[in-house]
């Protein structure tokens, strides 16, 4: 099962496949939490949006569609979005709550055996890391504000106090820089 | 570090300057609402614009991979494991009923399929209560019961939904299903010849004359595609409602033929 790549799990898990269903939340269910975590900062929402993704998978794989993203963009859409749902649902947003990126190095590859997925998915993850932590500080904390609490660009110069036009070029600059930096992977999906 | 220039050849003109300098933020989900609705319509009919946003969009797709990594303790996966359950075995299709009119098109399950992705995860839905509702309708819809064809006739549905039946020429067939509240729409079209790639079809809002844009639009080999209605304006404020083909990306207003139409008052 762990050799599978990503659209053949997720095929097997529109014939309603529980051990598909359980090889996919092996490889991704570390990027889900995380990412619900980064958002919500409260471990025991992260868990429940980290179910919420995976059973709506469950429930939808059916309708996945490889030639729009791939599997690991459409766990980390559906996690961010719900996450981030949750945060304004609550509609207190606090301002000035601590965000921020992964540190450059990237996660060791997690024990037991390392198909060839999960070695791609942490060398991928190690480039993107670097990109972000080779960005100015100032671009880093406008994009984690804009990615992990779907901050508008009023609501972050609001937050930093900064006038309007720096955050806007900011984001736009920090975001041509992941651009040139991921070249390779931002692209159509694999 | 600010003035990175990105710009390819495809853009000419100071508004592609300006909207591709919001795609980034646009991707990113950062714009306010009224920037988001003008790159929105800018996108519309510009190939080369949606080509840069795809790409930015496959960055934000990679950001996720930037947030600090934490593991989920291993209770979590059985949880995840003793919520699921399976899903239930599709009901029989119901055999066809011998009466007169359209015969259900092959490729059901593909076209079931794609009409609930672009339903269930479009980007931009904007009642989610109503998906439920929406998937069985288009699914019941799909199920190529050709009764449930003729019984559609313009009324309110079991569920307060508002059907409208397009009518044109030859075999095609469309209905509009406006939500009880006017504020939710679905096109489902069938039947309708695939166009060449520089053309798409395009629906039409009308109200006393006049036109707005309500969806630009191709169909599958089947002639099929059903999908969300954008306007506006309530849609049941509007008194008619046609389909025309036009030039890829759609029209400021109706310039080919009509191929669907109604017309309330008529």
């Amino acid at each position: 099962m762990n050799q599978l790549d990503d659209p053949a799990l997720i095929d097997l898990i529109a014939q309603q496949s529980e051990s598909g269903l359980a090889a996919l939340y092996d490889r991704y269910h570390r990027l889900v939490f995380s990412i619900a975590l980064s958002i919500i900062g409260r471990v025991e929402d992260a868990e429940e949006i980290t179910l919420d993704v995976f059973t709506r998978i469950w429930q939808h794989a059916g309708t996945y569609r490889s030639d729009r993203a791939a599997v690991r963009t459409w766990l980390s859409h559906l996690a961010r979005n719900r996450a981030i749902d949750v945060l304004r649902r609550e509609a207190v947003r606090p301002m000035r709550h601590s965000v921020g990126w992964a540190e450059a190095g990237g996660e060791p590859i997690a024990d037991g055996p390392a198909p060839e997925a999960a070695v791609q998915l942490a060398m991928l993850q190690r480039r993107v890391r670097q990109a972000v932590c080779a960005l100015p500080e100032n671009q880093q904390e406008v994009l984690a504000l804009a990615f992990f609490k779907g901050y508008s660009h009023t609501e972050i110069a609001g937050a930093l106090d900064l006038p309007l036009g720096t955050v806007k070029g900011r984001i736009r600059a920090g975001m041509q820089s992941l651009r040139a930096h991921l070249a390779d992977e931002a692209g159509p999906p694999e | 570090m600010e003035d990175i220039d990105i710009r390819t050849p495809i853009m000419a003109n100071d508004q592609h300057d300006d909207i591709l300098a919001l795609l980034p933020a646009f991707a990113l989900g950062s714009l306010e609402p009224a920037e988001a609705e003008r790159v929105e319509r800018h996108l519309a009919g510009c190939d080369g614009c949606r080509a840069e946003l795809a790409v930015y969009e496959s960055v934000v797709g990679l950001l996720a991979l930037a947030a600090p990594e934490v593991e989920p303790v291993p209770a979590l996966k059985d949880r995840l494991l003793a919520r699921i359950e399976p899903q239930q075995p599709p009901a029989p299709v119901p055999a066809p009923v011998p009466v007169a009119g359209p015969s259900p098109t092959p490729g059901l399950g593909r076209r079931i399929a794609s009409a609930l992705s672009d339903l269930l995860t479009g980007p931009r839905w904007r009642g989610a209560r109503w998906r439920p509702a929406l998937a069985l309708l288009i699914l019941v819809l799909l199920a190529g019961n050709v009764l449930l064809w003729q019984q559609l006739r313009a009324g309110q549905s079991d569920h307060g939904w508002q059907q409208i039946h397009l009518y044109g020429s030859d075999s095609a067939r469309g209905i509009i299903y406006i939500s009880a509240d006017g504020r939710n729409g679905t096109l489902v079209v069938d039947g309708l010849p695939p166009l060449p790639a520089d053309q798409q079809y395009q629906l039409w809002l009308i109200h006393d004359g006049q036109r707005a844009s309500g969806a630009v639009f191709s169909v599958d080999a089947d002639g099929y595609r059903g999908l969300e209605i954008e306007s506006a304006a309530p849609l049941d404020q509007f008194n008619a409602f046609g389909i025309t083909i036009e030039p890829a990306g759609g029209s400021p207003a109706p310039t080919g033929e009509r191929v669907l139409g109604y017309n309330l008052s008529s």
